[in-house]
């Protein structure tokens, strides 16, 4: 009995009614607290062996901030004792790899531009993907508490402790996780969380409510409370989509809107963008017509043709196409681009061109050699020159 | 006269592995328990608190170790239930004053002579901080059956720590 309820109270699964049987026992019998003193000692040790076992690579010391300030100021006096203390323990995560403009400070993970992404490993072996304009912040000690201050993050969470599960907050909302695949974006005023297997328990901070988002399922928390915090089934995605711009066309698109005109019909001219960082810091830019939805615009396969219609300025200079494509549970696959170039496609009269190709002639270039898979959805569209001259259009995209 | 830094330093490494568990009960979470160590032993060597005897540290120490760890599971946000602070005084008043490096040094041998099954469940569980339920899984066992296991795996290191003590 007592065995049992110790074991229960170790592992986090005592229940409350569990803990006051226990505080009674322990409070009575010495053999009871002899033994939670024991197993306690004994779990340490194994912890503590298995770490001098298994040094992790790339170890080096990490202090939280304030000892570490507290450290400097005796440090100077009891070097020689303290060297102990800063035996190594992992870093909080691992970037895998990276794509486009990509920093780390050690706590924070930002990620510039519509094309930049990268993929991160805590030390329990959930994987991250920050992806679009996104910043993140890791703590705790395992890294698992994220505070996601903007853009969205694809997660692939490895089975989590009961007693300290991952936990991601937004400015409006806090997703508890368990062992699952989702994606949680953060976009003004709300943030939006899709399940693709596991479940996740969403909670809105403005007022508390919670909701189970299970496999297939999404919610929205917003900062509105008048409405219940439900989660809802993900809606099909459609195989034919397409987008024109006669009219101003969703927040998802970046670029700037031109309506139909004589030049053409309506379009969206490219915006700067951050395309990556050099080594010293210096950005390098882009010109960009992009969509990303974290929820997915549309699915694909590989003999799925896309078709765009698009314009640059004179002389004519080659575009970048990039999709990235995650797999149907919502775990990523990759991005796949090809370069558009003006002399293999005729222009018309008013120097449009139409590239048409089936998705599986794009090359998967992250991770290198990534393949599509069997049935994808489309996360991000995006086209850029890299020319302030290149003067990018885009009239029409279309997955049929 | 109170205690030299390397005293201090000395001390509270030799009792670094009971200081540990003792925040390790409140928090079941081994990073947490070993950072609360670090700070505690940060806090000992600023000096804001004089030791003048060993005893006066390991006590303040276990002391602060549970105060440490209790402020955690509080900013866990009440995910966790935990024992008394009562009962973890009691539990922690009965440490044996001998130091913990034979008992160590002993357990880590008994550790060294368990089968293979044995020592993979005590490190799923607590080397990778495991939920039982979860083991049960990995291993395709009953829930009681993991409890029994590691239950059974407790008793028998502690004999067999018992026994190599005292030869």
């Amino acid at each position: 009995m007592s065995d049992a309820l110790i074991l229960r109270y170790l592992d986090g699964t005592a229940t409350p009614e569990d803990v006051a049987s226990l505080n009674e026992l322990l409070k009575k019998d010495a053999d009871a607290r002899a033994l939670l003193r024991t197993a306690a000692f004994q779990a340490l040790t194994v912890a503590d062996l298995r770490r001098v076992q298994v040094p992790r690579r790339d170890e080096t010391a990490r202090w939280n901030k304030w000892p570490l300030a507290a450290a400097a100021a005796v440090l100077l006096v009891v070097a020689a004792g303290v060297i102990w203390l800063t035996r190594p323990k992992a870093e909080l995560l691992t970037v895998v790899r990276s794509t486009g403009a990509v920093t780390w400070n050690g706590s924070t993970l930002t990620v510039e531009g519509a094309n930049s992404a990268a993929e991160l490993r805590l030390i329990d072996g959930s994987t991250l993907m920050l992806a679009g304009d996104s910043e993140a912040a890791f703590s705790g000690t395992r890294g698992t508490e994220i505070s996601l201050r903007r853009g969205s993050i694809t997660v692939e969470a490895a089975p989590q402790p009961r007693t300290q599960p991952m936990v991601l907050r937004t400015p409006t909302a806090e997703a508890e996780v368990v062992g699952t695949c989702f994606t949680i974006s953060a976009q003004t005023g709300q943030t939006m969380v899709t399940v693709g297997s596991g479940k996740v328990r969403l909670r809105r901070l403005v007022d508390g409510a919670s909701a189970d988002v299970a496999e297939g399922r999404m919610a929205v928390a917003s900062l509105d409370a008048t409405t219940p915090l439900e989660s809802r089934k993900i809606p099909p995605l459609v195989s034919n989509w397409t987008q024109t711009f006669d009219a101003a066309p969703p927040a998802i698109w970046q670029g700037q809107w031109v309506p139909a005109d004589a030049a053409g019909p309506g379009r969206l001219k490219n915006v700067l963008d951050v395309s990556y960082r050099k080594p010293d810091g210096t950005v390098v830019p882009a010109y960009v017509v992009s969509a990303r939805n974290p929820s997915a615009m549309t699915t694909i396969r590989p003999d799925s043709v896309l078709r765009v219609k698009w314009r640059v300025g004179a002389p004519p200079v080659g575009a970048l196409l990039l999709l990235s494509v995650q797999h149907s549970d919502g775990r990523f696959a990759g991005n796949f681009q090809t370069l558009l170039k003006p002399e293999e496609q005729a222009a018309d009269e008013k120097g449009w061109r139409t590239f048409s190709a089936p998705v599986s002639s794009l090359e998967g270039v992250y991770p290198a050699g990534a393949k599509l898979p069997t049935v994808g959805r489309v996360l991000l569209f995006f086209m850029a020159v890299y020319t302030p001259k290149g003067e990018l259009e885009v009239a029409e995209v279309t997955f049929e | 006269m109170s205690l030299s830094q390397e005293v201090i330093v000395r001390t509270l490494l030799a009792a670094r592995t009971k200081i540990s568990t003792s925040a390790w009960m409140v928090t079941r979470d081994v990073q947490a328990a070993e950072d609360i160590f670090q700070n505690l032993s940060v806090k000992a060597l600023a000096g804001a608190t004089p030791f003048e005897l060993e005893a006066q540290l390991i006590s303040w120490a276990h002391i602060t170790a549970r105060h440490e760890a209790l402020n955690w599971i509080r900013s866990r946000k009440g995910r966790m239930a935990c024992l008394d602070e009562a009962v973890l005084n009691l539990v922690a008043q009965e440490w044996e004053e001998a130091p913990e490096g034979p008992r160590l040094k002993a357990l880590r041998g008994c550790l060294d002579g368990l089968p293979r099954d044995s020592r993979q469940i005590l490190d799923l569980r607590y080397s990778e901080e495991r939920p039982c339920d979860e083991i049960a899984k990995t291993l395709g066992l009953g829930l009681e059956a993991v409890y029994q296991r590691i239950s059974r795996l407790h008793r028998a290191l502690k004999q067999c720590t018992e026994q190599r003590l005292a030869t």
